[in-house]
């Protein structure tokens, strides 16, 4: 651990480091907002449930509403994905990109460590000598990262169809025959929709958990940006080395 | 060797008036998509060139696109194409048969070698050395692949020489193919749709007269003048799509007001075509305008992706699941297994701290004692 990266506030029992930047959640609340929208006017899109009472097309605009909200937030959600993947090298430690070792032995053993943790419900009390993310979380976001990545190419490959030769046809045309036709594309962007979906209903109840029960401070950390360790705690390096009772 | 007729002699001799032929290089200029300016080339195209042989190749299909080319009611493009471009070889509608016509063929091709342009109707079966389809004593590939040698250009009409159809679905018993994955060393020009419009057809044709060359293609080998934009987006009924305002089932009130048919399973969003533009039977209509969602015949391998009236296809696993049933699937089992996860470590927290007030108590009760 580096300590000029710590930040330690100590009262009562714990320790408190600074580890989220205000740029980290910031976009992480811009992520949740932007994934909401589209989620929800995706739906719309895919199966549009609600119908003007209208009895002419004219002045309604709920689809086309949807469409451009849908449109709007990716363009949010892409930039920021982008500036993020940015700050994964340009941030503090606690970003950790150079953690990302998948040939390194090390890696998979830790990750599998921590798989095991969570599934057997050991929660030994060696902790992983990580602030940031367990190799475990870092696997999964790359993964995720790369699920948005696909979406997005696929999503603005179609939003590209409406102008043929456009700035994004001509950027992202080319997603359309890879896939072999415009169905397969929507086919796919709906089925990572629903992986993300799977992701954020683990997200979402496990930051809970780990705030409620295990008070590691998961959840308040993306406000704060403090996360919360037991005091006198040590960091374990290669902790699936160790001798458990 | 008698020097060849051009395209305006054959079409005077079998006819047709000067002013009829104007009409149709108007119509055919205006269907490139081309300025209007363009007229005066593709009239003195066809006036000075001699018209290119074409020969018709029927494989594995069934027939339809010859049907739509031959019914097309505008009367100029079926005389046109039957008379005018020299179709020399079309199995549909010559008069020759059995040996005759198998050495008009070869004949045909030796004389023009280089010259002609090939028109293939089909797919091909590959499997057990391509048994499966044979013309004139050999196999669809090799005969194929013996025809395409001298062809300027080969042009795959419908959707079974594009991309595979009918022909080609799973679970493809006789493993059939498009015709761009047999012939890879010539030009090739797909010209999907189960039918594919007259219009189109003839007017790739004309093209390839006038320029010398294939129109521009897309990244799937389509002219993109004719597939370069979604029937979506030239759709009439699009206001009520935009507006919310769905045919929820075939006889509703909406599908006798002519809204939009996205949830009777249109593909008009994810197909490229050009039906909402040059429609069918002379301008008629096409099948949005009578009420019928369009079903994506232009696109790749469009019968695997059932059931065709849903605008999302279901995954091609047939029996196994669909994208939505995937996705869901996925979201509960992680919502199954979370709720699991939290369920345990609740339960095995509380029984830790039990045990440990347990242990307190004994150790009270030994004290005590
Ligand atoms: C990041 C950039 C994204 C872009 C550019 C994008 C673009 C689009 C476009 C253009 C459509 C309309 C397709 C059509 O009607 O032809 C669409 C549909 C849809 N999008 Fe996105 N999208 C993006 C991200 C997302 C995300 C993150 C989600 C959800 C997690 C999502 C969920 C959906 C769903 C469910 C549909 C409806 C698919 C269907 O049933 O046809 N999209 N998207
Ligand atoms: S009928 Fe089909 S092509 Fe026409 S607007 Fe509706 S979804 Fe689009
Ligand atoms: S409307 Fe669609 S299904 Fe019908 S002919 Fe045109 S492309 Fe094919």
């Amino acid at each position: 651990m580096q300590a000029n990266q710590i930040y330690r506030v100590e009262s009562e029992c714990v320790t408190r480091y600074y580890v989220w930047d205000a740029v980290v959640r910031v976009s992480h609340w811009i992520n949740v907002i932007a994934v909401g929208v589209l989620i929800f006017t995706g739906f719309y899109i895919s199966t549009p449930f609600y119908r003007p009472t209208a009895d002419e097309p004219f002045g309604a605009t709920v689809m086309a509403t949807m469409k451009n909200l849908h449109f709007l937030f990716a363009i949010i959600f892409t930039l920021n994905g982008l500036f993020r993947a940015y700050w994964f090298f340009a941030g503090n430690t606690y970003r950790q990109w150079f953690r990302f070792h998948i040939w390194k032995a090390d890696f998979w053993k830790e990750a599998w460590w921590k798989l095991k943790d969570y599934i057997t419900l050991r929660y030994t009390d060696y902790e992983l000598h990580t602030l940031g993310h367990n190799t475990l979380a870092t696997l999964t976001y790359v993964i995720l990262f790369l699920a948005a990545s696909v979406q997005g190419l696929t999503g603005f490959a179609m939003a590209g169809k409406i102008n043929p030769g456009g700035f994004f046809d001509t950027l992202f045309g080319w997603v359309i025959p890879l896939f072999g036709g415009e169905a397969n594309v929507r086919m796919i962007h709906k089925i990572i929709m629903w992986g993300i979906i799977g992701f954020m209903i683990h997200h979402i109840s496990f930051v809970i958990y780990l705030e409620v029960f295990r008070e590691k401070g998961m959840l308040s950390s993306m406000i704060t940006g403090l996360k919360t360790r037991p005091f006198g705690w040590e960091p374990v390096e290669k902790p699936w080395e160790k001798k458990e009772k | 060797m008698q020097k060849q007729e051009t395209f305006y002699e054959a079409v005077r001799r079998n006819g047709i008036s000067r002013r009829d032929f104007l009409r149709f290089c108007f119509l055919t200029t205006a269907y490139l998509g081309l300025e209007s300016s363009m007229v005066s080339k593709v009239v003195r195209a066809l006036e000075s060139k001699p018209r290119p042989p074409v020969f018709w190749l029927n494989f594995a299909a069934c027939t339809c696109c010859t049907e739509s080319l031959v019914r097309s009611s505008r009367p100029l493009i079926s005389d046109v194409l039957l008379t005018a471009i020299s179709l020399d070889y079309m199995e549909t509608i010559q008069v020759a048969a059995g040996h005759q016509a198998e050495e008009i063929v070869w004949e045909g091709m030796k004389k023009n070698f280089g010259n002609y342009i090939l028109a293939v109707e089909g797919s091909v079966p590959t499997k057990d050395g391509g048994v499966y389809c044979t013309v004139g004593g050999m196999t669809a590939i090799e005969y194929l692949k013996k025809a395409a040698q001298g062809a300027k250009a080969i042009i795959s009409v419908g959707s079974c020489s594009s991309f595979g159809c009918v022909t080609t679905a799973y679970p493809n018993p006789t493993g059939a193919k498009p015709i761009y994955k047999i012939i890879t060393d010539k030009p090739v020009v797909n010209i999907p749709g189960c039918p594919p419009i007259a219009e189109v057809i003839v007017g790739t044709i004309v093209h390839l007269i006038t320029f010398d060359s294939l129109p521009e293609l897309d990244s799937l080998k389509r002219p993109k003048v004719f597939y370069g934009q979604r029937i979506h987006d030239k759709c009439y009924r699009r206001a009520f799509f935009d507006a919310g305002m769905f045919v929820e089932k075939f006889d509703d009130e909406g599908a006798r007001k002519g809204w939009c048919l996205y949830k009777v399973g249109c593909r008009g969003p994810v197909t490229y075509n050009a039906c909402s533009i040059v429609k069918w039977n002379e301008g008629t209509s096409f099948p949005i305008q009578s009420g019928h969602p369009c079903l994506g015949c232009s696109e790749p391998d469009y019968w695997d992706k059932t059931p065709l009236y849903q605008h999302v296809a279901d995954v091609p696993l047939p029996g196994f699941a669909t994208a939505d049933e995937i996705g869901k699937g996925f979201a509960i089992g992680v919502a199954v297994a979370t709720g699991a996860h939290l369920v345990a470590s609740i339960v095995k927290k509380a029984t830790q701290k039990a045990k440990k007030a347990e242990v307190g108590e004994e150790k009270k009760q030994q004290k005590e004692e």
